[in-house]
C-alpha cells in the first residue's frame, strides 16, 4: 500500500503558491491558488476575492511567457533556414499575445516565402527552357528584394529568350564582370547589329574557347561587312573609321585598309568643313613613304590653318606648304596658267608671313625654321623651273626633304645631273645637287650655324659622287672657318678641299680672305697664319699669298710683343712675310723698325763688354741715325759722369783721349768731340 | 578671312553671284561691311581668289577615287548562336 498522501492545510498551500507566485513559476502558483480556492469558506468573501485576482494573474503571466517561448522558437527556425515552422511559432505567438511585432515577423516571413516560391518559380522556368517567363518572375523577385545577381539573372534569361534589346538595357546599368555576363551583353549586342560594342565587351574575355574565338571572329567578319553598308550610306564616317580602325589594329582584319583609308579622307572631308584643323591634324600622321599629291596638299593646308593659330606646326608647314604649291604642272593653282606663277609667289608669301611672324615672338629655332624654307625655296624653284610642264616629271618637283622622304632623292639628283646646262654655273649645279645627296643633313645643319652637328652628319665616303664630294668641303670649310674663330683641333683637316672649293665658288676665298683679314688677336692669328699657309702650300693664290703675309706679320708683331718670339725670329717672320708680298707694308716698316732695334741692341751689348772697336763699327756702317744717336748718348753720358768715377787728372785725361778717337770714328765732326777737346784743355 | 566663308559661296561662284551674295551679307549682317566689301574684292580678283581657293577648300575626291571598296561577305547575324561555355562560370 503507497502512503497516504498529507491533507495540507489552507495556509500551507497559500504559502506555497505565495511563494512560487514571488519566484514567477505562474502556472504551479496558478494550480496551489485553485486548490486553496477550494478550501476557503464561501462566507470568507475577502479571501476568495484575493484568491481569484492572483488566478488571473498568473493565467495571464503564464500565457505571456508561453508566446515568448513561441517567438524564441520561431527565431530559432527562422535563423535555421525553416521558415515554414518559424512561422507556425509566430502566429501561435501571436494568438497568444497579438504584438504588433509578433504580426510584423509574421508578414516579414510571409514575404521571403512568397519570394522564395517565386525564386524557384524563375528557377524552374528558366531550367525548363521558360526563358521570358523566368525573366517576368526574376523581375518580380528584384522588385522584391533589390538584389544586382538577380538583374544579371533576368538578363540572361532575356539573351536566352532573344528579347536583346531589353537585354542589353539591363546589362548596360550593371557593373557587368564576370565572364558569363560579359558574354551574354556582348551576344545581344551582336544579335543588335551592335558588332563594334560587341567586339568591344569581349574583349575583356580572356579566353582561349575556341568556340568563342571562332564567334569573335564571325563578329569581327560582320561589323566589317556592316562598315562597307554604312559606308555606302555615306553617314558618319568618322565612327566608321573608328571601328575600321579597331578591327585592323586589333585583328588585322584583311581587305580593310581601303575602307580605313576612304572613311579617313571622307572624315577629313566633314572635319574641313567643320574646321576642325586640329582633329584631321591626329588623323594625318607624317607619311613614312611617297603619298599622293593630293595628299600632299591636304598635309599643307592643314599645317597652314593650324600655323595660323599657334606655332605648333611650323615644322610641319615647311614640310609640305613648297612641295603643295610647286609640285603638280604648271597651271594647276589657278584657271589660267599665266597667272599661276602670282598665286605661287602668293601663297608662298603668306606662309613665310606666318613663319616670320613666329619667329619674331619665339626662339632660335625657329629662325633657323626659316633658314631652311629661304634654302628649299630657291631649290624647289629651280627644279620647278627645269621640269616645266614636263608632266613625267613633275612628280620629282620636291624639296630636299620631302625628297628624302618619298625615297626620291635619287631622281632628283639623275635630273640635275641629267640638265646640268640647265644652272648658271658649277656652283649653281653643285649646291642643287649637294642638297638633295647624302651631303644634305650635314649642310642643312651648317646653314642653320650647327656646325658641331653638321660635321657630325657628314658621311663617310663621297664615292666619287661630285654633289657630296661639294656638300662635304662646304660643311668642312665652314666648320673650318667656325674653329678659326672659336678654336678646335685638326684645323688644317677642314681646309684641305679648300683650294678645290674655291675654285668652283671664289666666294669662299673672298670670305675666308676678309675674316683673316679682320683678325689682330694673336691666338686667333695663329690659327689663320697655319690655315692660310697649308691653303698657299697646295696651290697659288694671290689673295691667300697676301692675305698670309699680313697674318703673317701681324702675327709676328704680336708674337714679339707678348715676348713668344724673340728678335731675330721677328725679323726672320717679318722677311718671310715680305717674301711672300713685297708689297705688304706692314712687314716691310716693321722689318725696318726691326733691323734698327737690332744694331741698338748689338751697339749696347758692344759698349756693355766695351768691345769699342765693333761699337765703333757697327755706329759708322749702320744705315740708322738712331743707332748712332744711341752711341754718342753712351760717351755723352760717360763724359756727364767722368768726375764721380774716381779718376785721376791723368787717368781721365787718357780716357777723353780714347772717347775722342772712338768717336772719331763714327762722325769726325760730331760736337761731342769740342765738348771733349774742351775737358781736355781744361785738365792740361 | 575666308571671304567665301563671308560670302556663303563655294569655290566655283560666278561674277554675279559673288556679287549677289555680297549685297546679301552686307544685308544679314553676320560680317562688319568691312569684311564684306574685302571678301569681295578678294574674289573678284583672280589671283587672290585662286590663293583662297588654295587656302580654304580641299579635294578628298582624288584620295577617295584611289581607295578599293571591293566587298564580299558571307557571313549574317543569324549565323551566331549563344554560347553555353561561360554559363559554368555562374
Amino acid at each position: 500500500m503507497g502512503k497516504k498522501k498529507k491533507v495540507k492545510s489552507l495556509e500551507a498551500i497559500l504559502t506555497r503558491a505565495e511563494k512560487l507566485f514571488r519566484k514567477a513559476n505562474y502556472p504551479l502558483a496558478k494550480r496551489e491558488f485553485e486548490k486553496a480556492r477550494k478550501m476557503v469558506k464561501p462566507e470568507d468573501v475577502d479571501k476568495l476575492k484575493d484568491i481569484a485576482e492572483k488566478i488571473k494573474i498568473c493565467g495571464k503571466k503564464a500565457e505571456g511567457l508561453k508566446a515568448e517561448d513561441l517567438v524564441r522558437r520561431g527565431k530559432k527556425y527562422a535563423r535555421k533556414g525553416n521558415p515554414h515552422e518559424a512561422l507556425r511559432c509566430f502566429e501561435e505567438a501571436y494568438g497568444i499575445s497579438g504584438e504588433d511585432r509578433v504580426r510584423e515577423k509574421i508578414d516579414r516571413l510571409l514575404a521571403i516565402l512568397h519570394d522564395r516560391d517565386i525564386s524557384k518559380a524563375a528557377r524552374d522556368a528558366e531550367a525548363s527552357g521558360e526563358y521570358l517567363k523566368a525573366a517576368d518572375l526574376y523581375e518580380q523577385v528584384f522588385a522584391a528584394q533589390n538584389r544586382e545577381d538577380i538583374l544579371f539573372k533576368r538578363a540572361r534569361c532575356l539573351v536566352k529568350a532573344g528579347r536583346y534589346r531589353e537585354a542589353i538595357s539591363i546589362f548596360r546599368g550593371l557593373d557587368v564582370r564576370d565572364n558569363s555576363a560579359v558574354y551574354d551583353y556582348g551576344f545581344a549586342l551582336a544579335k543588335e547589329g551592335r558588332y563594334y560594342e560587341c567586339l568591344k565587351v569581349w574583349d575583356n574575355i580572356k579566353s582561349q574557347d575556341s568556340g568563342f574565338t571562332e564567334q569573335k571572329e564571325t563578329v569581327r567578319v560582320l561589323l566589317k561587312a556592316d562598315l562597307y553598308s554604312r559606308f555606302n550610306e555615306a553617314k558618319d564616317f568618322g565612327r566608321i573609321f573608328d571601328e575600321t580602325k579597331y578591327l585592323v589594329n586589333s585583328a588585322g582584319l584583311q581587305g580593310l585598309h581601303g575602307l580605313l583609308e576612304y572613311s579617313k579622307y571622307a572624315w577629313i572631308d566633314e572635319l574641313w568643313k567643320e574646321e576642325q584643323y586640329e582633329n584631321i591634324a591626329e588623323l594625318l600622321t607624317r607619311p613614312p613613304t611617297e603619298i599622293p599629291h593630293a595628299l600632299v596638299l591636304l598635309y599643307a593646308k592643314t599645317y597652314f590653318k593650324l600655323a595660323e593659330m599657334s606655332n605648333t606646326h611650323l615644322d610641319d608647314l615647311k614640310l609640305f606648304w613648297l612641295n603643295a604649291v610647286y609640285s603638280g604642272v604648271s597651271g594647276k593653282l589657278s584657271s589660267r596658267p599665266e597667272e599661276d606663277e602670282r598665286v605661287r609667289r602668293e601663297l608662298i608669301q603668306m606662309a613665310e608671313g606666318l613663319m616670320k611672324r613666329h619667329v619674331s615672338t619665339e626662339d632660335g629655332n625657329s629662325e633657323g625654321l626659316l633658314t631652311l624654307w629661304n634654302i628649299e625655296r630657291k631649290l624647289i624653284k629651280d627644279l620647278h623651273a627645269l621640269v616645266r610642264n614636263r608632266q613625267d616629271l613633275a612628280h620629282l618637283v620636291l624639296t630636299p626633304q620631302l625628297a628624302a622622304r618619298f625615297g626620291k632623292s635619287a631622281q632628283v639628283l639623275q635630273l640635275i645631273r641629267e640638265n646640268m646646262s640647265f644652272f648658271k654655273n658649277k656652283e649653281h649645279y653643285l649646291i642643287a645637287g649637294s642638297y638633295y645627296s647624302v651631303a644634305a643633313q650635314a649642310l642643312f645643319h651648317m646653314e642653320n650655324g650647327e656646325y658641331e652637328e653638321a660635321i657630325a652628319n657628314l658621311p663617310n665616303e663621297t664615292n666619287g659622287d661630285e654633289f657630296v664630294d661639294y656638300g662635304v668641303k662646304r660643311v668642312e670649310f665652314a666648320y673650318g672657318l667656325y674653329c678659326l674663330e672659336n678654336g678646335g683641333s685638326k684645323l688644317g683637316h677642314y681646309f684641305e678641299g679648300s683650294p678645290a672649293l674655291f675654285d668652283i665658288s671664289p666666294g669662299y676665298e673672298k670670305e675666308l680672305i676678309e675674316k683673316a683679314m679682320n683678325v689682330y688677336e694673336i691666338h686667333k692669328l695663329t690659327r689663320y697664319k697655319e690655315v692660310l699657309n697649308g691653303i698657299h702650300r697646295k696651290g697659288l693664290s694671290k689673295g691667300i699669298e697676301s692675305t698670309l703675309s699680313i697674318v703673317m706679320s701681324r702675327w709676328a708683331i704680336e708674337a714679339y710683343n707678348d715676348e713668344q718670339i724673340n728678335d731675330k725670329t721677328l725679323a726672320t717672320t717679318l722677311r718671310k712675310a715680305l717674301a711672300l708680298d713685297p708689297e705688304n707694308e706692314h712687314a716691310r716698316g716693321n722689318l725696318n723698325d726691326t733691323k734698327v732695334d737690332l744694331e741698338r741692341i748689338s751697339l749696347i751689348k758692344a759698349l756693355d763688354r766695351h768691345k769699342m772697336n765693333k761699337a765703333c763699327k757697327i755706329a759708322a756702317e749702320s744705315e740708322y741715325q738712331e743707332v748712332r744717336d744711341d752711341f754718342f748718348a753712351f760717351f755723352k753720358r760717360n763724359l756727364d759722369s767722368l768726375d764721380q768715377m774716381g779718376f785721376g787728372d791723368k787717368e781721365k785725361a787718357f780716357l777723353l783721349r780714347d772717347f775722342y778717337g772712338w768717336c772719331a770714328r763714327v762722325d769726325d765732326s760730331h760736337p761731342i768731340l769740342y765738348d771733349i777737346d774742351d775737358m781736355l784743355e781744361q785738365l792740361e | 578671312m575666308n571671304p567665301y566663308k563671308v560670302l556663303n559661296v563655294d569655290c566655283r561662284a560666278a561674277k554675279r553671284e559673288i556679287i549677289q551674295a555680297a549685297a546679301l551679307a552686307l544685308r544679314e549682317r553676320k560680317f562688319s561691311g568691312r569684311d564684306v566689301a574685302l571678301a569681295q574684292k578678294q574674289l573678284l580678283n583672280p589671283i587672290s581668289r585662286a590663293t583662297h581657293e588654295f587656302l580654304h577648300f580641299v579635294d578628298v575626291k582624288p584620295l577617295l577615287d584611289k581607295v578599293d571598296l571591293c566587298q564580299q561577305n558571307e557571313q549574317r547575324v543569324a549565323d551566331l548562336n549563344r554560347l553555353p561555355v561561360f554559363d559554368d562560370d555562374l
